[in-house]
């Protein structure tokens, strides 16, 4: 029966996937902008639309409309279609890799690394359960090497994770020296605010100015006083406009591909 | 998605044409295996992997070279192949694959309730559709699925709107001039004025003078040709400035910490290979 | 002397490499373990945690939702395990859980499970592991109105979350007295649109983020959106101050058996040093930045009076 109930939903979904191909192309942009404008108004619905006392599954007294209830079951299946893009990276990165393997491209040395890397520590990582399978019965020794295997491909990706992230100290380092010249004003205020907050965060600046007595009137100047002020009192108010203005924005631009609207080379093709 | 035609030269790299590079280090590859193999993983293996991993990063600092782009791209395999397995075992398996197939379908003992639920399989054909972005004449199906999820979000932003912007708009309207002593604001260590039984809240009004003068600055609906809208904009370009530094110095302290923990690693390595000797 | 100038505005690189790493190797051999002043956010951190009602008995639970990798183990790991030692000396139940980075799901368990040995915790009735989660905004929508529909099997023993004594009235996000985010991305402003507006009483949500990230918060903290943060490598060394603090006056009152062994966490390959150590080499390295700009700069300055005094010669 769960064999009949599968093969008799792919064909069901493939006969409506393929009914829709043959629309015209107008016809396919019709359907998109429907299904778009129809899943975001389910959402919209649902905050919107005035609550009351409901009873959710278990019984329990909530504060709801009559489609609060369907958010769960819904949100959980859109996540199970979202879970197959993982693969989409892999695809890509493989059409990349393979092409400049198969036609002996430079660097193709780099992309066999890149398979083999990639493909042992996918079948090690399945076959070891990532690292958790209980090396037991009568393949004992092979499920124990290949945890050990798979402990120490794990090990080598986040030593090599960790130093790529590294490497981004030494770059804002020589960043810091090369772009950081007082020119103009604007250059001068952003230099101050950096240094009071190099030396508010650390010890040796909390040092500099440990002289001036914490309970008198001049402890506004001790540098980890200065970093709270600065922070608090001009870096808030400055990060609350720009996020302001960024949701502001983002709110128009959700309502354009809502109601598709959004216009450019992406959203307007039509094959 | 991208394509490498044979007509596109190819992106010139330091040994990266080079056959004797290209073997050497495959060669070194598979030396590193067996190397692997012969001391079934143990711990210093592992430690001395790690030193060679970071070395061979850390020499892009002096020039390009072929050793780190080799190890690049492992790094590269390896995250695309972790990623890929951890979210088959984690996810796939126990929130898909389990509850779709029936328990007498599925032979290994896991201590998980459901099992049947075959409209699950809709949620792959669905997902599949993603994929026929690869295939031009059904790529339209990755845009109908696309669109719908991104309707969908879009649905969603109203109420992020108002979950994480409205509390921003009521903490901004603060009354500069209240009967009521705060404390001192964001621990400057500055207290309120106090004027008979009222108190001025000096920070809350220059918060508000630094908002409204960040917004003129951003405010591209009008020319800034009035005054009224060229001073405060002015203003708010030098409050803008201020910010910026403050990320700056916040990004530094950041990005030096991984730095540091990655030298303390070579340090330890270095006081645990010499000193105590390999086990 | 003009070549002099030209020299020190236009320095190759790699000299700065090398001196920023020779500098930072000294002070990694030989540091000194800092004593911070703390900052008022992690101080507020602090006393929510203290006073979260997630202890036994209490009914609730603190959500710590790990979401970092190996590249931040320094500032996100470190603030992890200060968090954890914290949890576990005021007896409080958490659950981890990691909602979109799959290292995150193997470091905050790995974590938790190395301090339980130290604080004689048992996974199942004290602490949970929620696993790893999709980050999706069907996640966001769906977690807050049933926690144990959402999570359904935990990370560790792939076993139905409603098996374990400490899910026992955990049905929703009215259940979980405090959010935590150890986080190096800008995930947990998710949880400030989707999930913090449908509880109630109001979720708090503790915010502990590596450097970059600190300043976008400010506005949330101000706001009371975020009930405190922990910045970075600052906030994780903070933090510890005040838990090895709390350490002290529980050994010395008996409520703690053994004395805290800092290199409690095993599980994890090249776990960094306790946060106040790496900070000494942090303060070294920021004072090679700035000397460095201010070399820069006073290259520049003398460049600029030199080519006005050579420009004023010529005119005369």
């Amino acid at each position: 029966m769960f064999v009949l109930a599968i093969a008799l939903s792919v064909l069901v979904f493939v006969g409506i996937m393929a009914l829709l191909h043959q629309l015209s192309p107008r016809g396919k942009k019709w359907i998109t902008i429907l299904f778009t404008f129809v899943a975001g108004l389910y959402f919209m619905t649902e905050y919107f639309w005035p609550v009351h006392h409901i009873k959710d599954p278990e019984g329990n007294s909530i504060m709801g409309n009559f489609l609060t209830n369907s958010i769960s079951p819904v949100s959980e299946y859109i996540q199970l279609i979202l879970i197959w893009t993982i693969g989409l990276g892999i695809i890509s990165l493989s059409i990349v890799h393979g092409q400049r393997l198969l036609k002996r491209m430079p660097g193709w040395h780099n992309s066999l690394a890149f398979f083999l890397a990639m493909i042992s520590f996918i079948v090690i990582g399945y076959i070891s359960h990532l690292g958790k399978v209980p090396a037991v019965g009568a393949h004992k020794d092979f499920l124990l090497g290949t945890v050990i295997t798979y402990k120490t491909l794990y090990g080598f990706l986040v030593n090599l994770d960790s130093t790529m992230f590294a490497l981004l100290a030494f770059y804002i380092a020589s960043a810091a020296y090369r772009a950081f010249r007082v020119r103009t004003v604007e250059a001068g205020l952003l230099m101050v605010s950096a240094l009071i907050v190099m030396l508010g965060l650390v010890s040796f600046g909390v040092w500099l100015t440990s002289g001036i007595p914490a309970d008198s009137a001049w402890a506004f100047f001790r540098f980890e006083r200065l970093y709270s002020w600065l922070m608090n009192w001009f870096n808030m108010p400055v990060q609350r406009a720009v996020a302001i203005g960024v949701a502001v924005g983002g709110l128009a631009m959700a309502m354009r591909i809502w109601l598709s609207l959004e216009r450019g080379s992406f959203f307007s093709q039509e094959k | 998605m991208t394509d490498i035609t044979p007509d596109q030269p190819a992106r010139h790299r330091d040994g990266a044409d080079s056959t004797i590079w290209s073997v050497m280090l495959l060669v070194s590859l598979v030396a590193l295996v067996i190397f692997g193999l012969y001391t079934k993983g143990n711990s210093t293996f592992n430690l001395v992997l790690g030193v060679v991993a970071t070395l061979a990063i850390f020499s892009i600092l002096y020039k390009e070279n072929p050793v780190f782009r080799f190890f690049e791209h492992i790094f590269i395999g390896l995250a695309a192949g972790y990623g890929a397995i951890f979210v088959w075992v984690q996810y796939i398996m126990p929130k898909w694959y389990i509850p779709m197939v029936p328990a007498t379908m599925y032979h290994k003992s896991v201590d998980v309730q459901g099992g049947g639920q075959w409209w699950l399989i809709f949620g792959l054909l669905i997902g599949l559709l993603f994929f026929t972005v690869y295939i031009p004449k059904l790529s339209w199906m990755n845009r109908f699925v696309l669109f719908g999820l991104m309707g969908y979000s879009a649905g969603a932003t109203f109420q992020g709107f108002m979950g994480l912007i409205a509390p921003q708009l009521t903490a901004s309207f603060r009354p500069p001039i209240s009967g009521y002593d705060h404390p001192a604001a964001g621990g400057a260590g500055l207290n309120d004025i106090h004027i008979g039984h009222l108190y001025f809240h000096t920070w809350w009004l220059i918060s508000i003078i630094v908002l409204i003068c960040t917004f003129a600055y951003f405010f591209f609906s009008v020319e800034h040709r009035s005054r009224l809208i060229r001073h405060p904009a002015a203003a708010g370009r030098y409050f803008l400035m201020i910010s910026l530094g403050a990320i700056f110095g916040t990004t530094v302290m950041g990005r030096l910490s991984l730095l540091i923990a990655r030298l303390d690693f070579l340090r330890v390595a270095a006081v645990t290979l010499f000193h105590h000797g390999p086990k | 002397m003009e070549k002099f100038l030209r020299q020190l505005q236009s320095l190759d690189r790699r000299w700065i490499y090398l001196v920023l790493s020779i500098v930072l190797i000294i002070t990694l051999i030989k540091s000194y373990p800092d004593k911070p002043i703390v900052l008022p956010s992690v101080q507020h951190f602090y006393d929510a945690v203290d006073q979260a009602p997630a202890g036994p008995g209490q009914g609730k639970i603190i959500l710590v939702n790990t979401l970092f990798a190996a590249g931040t183990i320094a500032e996100n790991g470190t603030q992890m395990r200060s968090l954890v030692r914290h949890l576990m000396l005021t007896h409080k139940r958490f659950a981890t859980i990691s909602v979109g980075e799959p290292q995150g799901a193997t470091y905050g368990p790995a974590i938790a499970g190395d301090l339980a040995k130290q604080y004689g915790y048992e996974y199942g009735k004290d602490w949970i592991d929620f696993g790893y989660q999709f980050n999706t905004l069907a996640f966001f929508m769906s977690f807050p109105r049933d926690i144990p529909g959402q999570i359904k099997t935990d990370g560790q023993e792939n076993k139905p979350i409603t098996s374990f004594p400490i899910m026992q009235g955990i049905r929703n996000i009215n259940d979980v007295a405090m959010h935590v985010e150890i986080t190096a991305s800008a995930s947990v402003y998710d949880w400030m649109q989707y999930v913090q507006p449908k509880s109630n009483p109001r979720l708090p949500i503790g915010y502990a983020c590596t450097g970059v990230m600190a300043a976008d918060a400010y506005p949330y903290l101000d706001s009371g959106q975020l009930i405190g943060m922990m910045p970075g490598l600052k906030g994780a060394s903070d933090y510890e101050a005040l838990v090895d603090k709390l350490q002290t006056q529980e050994e010395a009152a008996g409520h703690v058996k053994h004395h805290y062994d800092p290199n409690a966490i095993t599980s994890i390959p090249a776990f960094p040093p306790p946060a106040r150590n790496l900070m000494y080499s942090q303060s070294a390295a920021h004072i090679v930045i700035i000397l460095f700009i201010i070399f820069g700069n006073v290259g520049l300055l003398l460049s600029r009076r030199l080519a006005k005094k050579s420009a004023a010669k010529e005119e005369a």
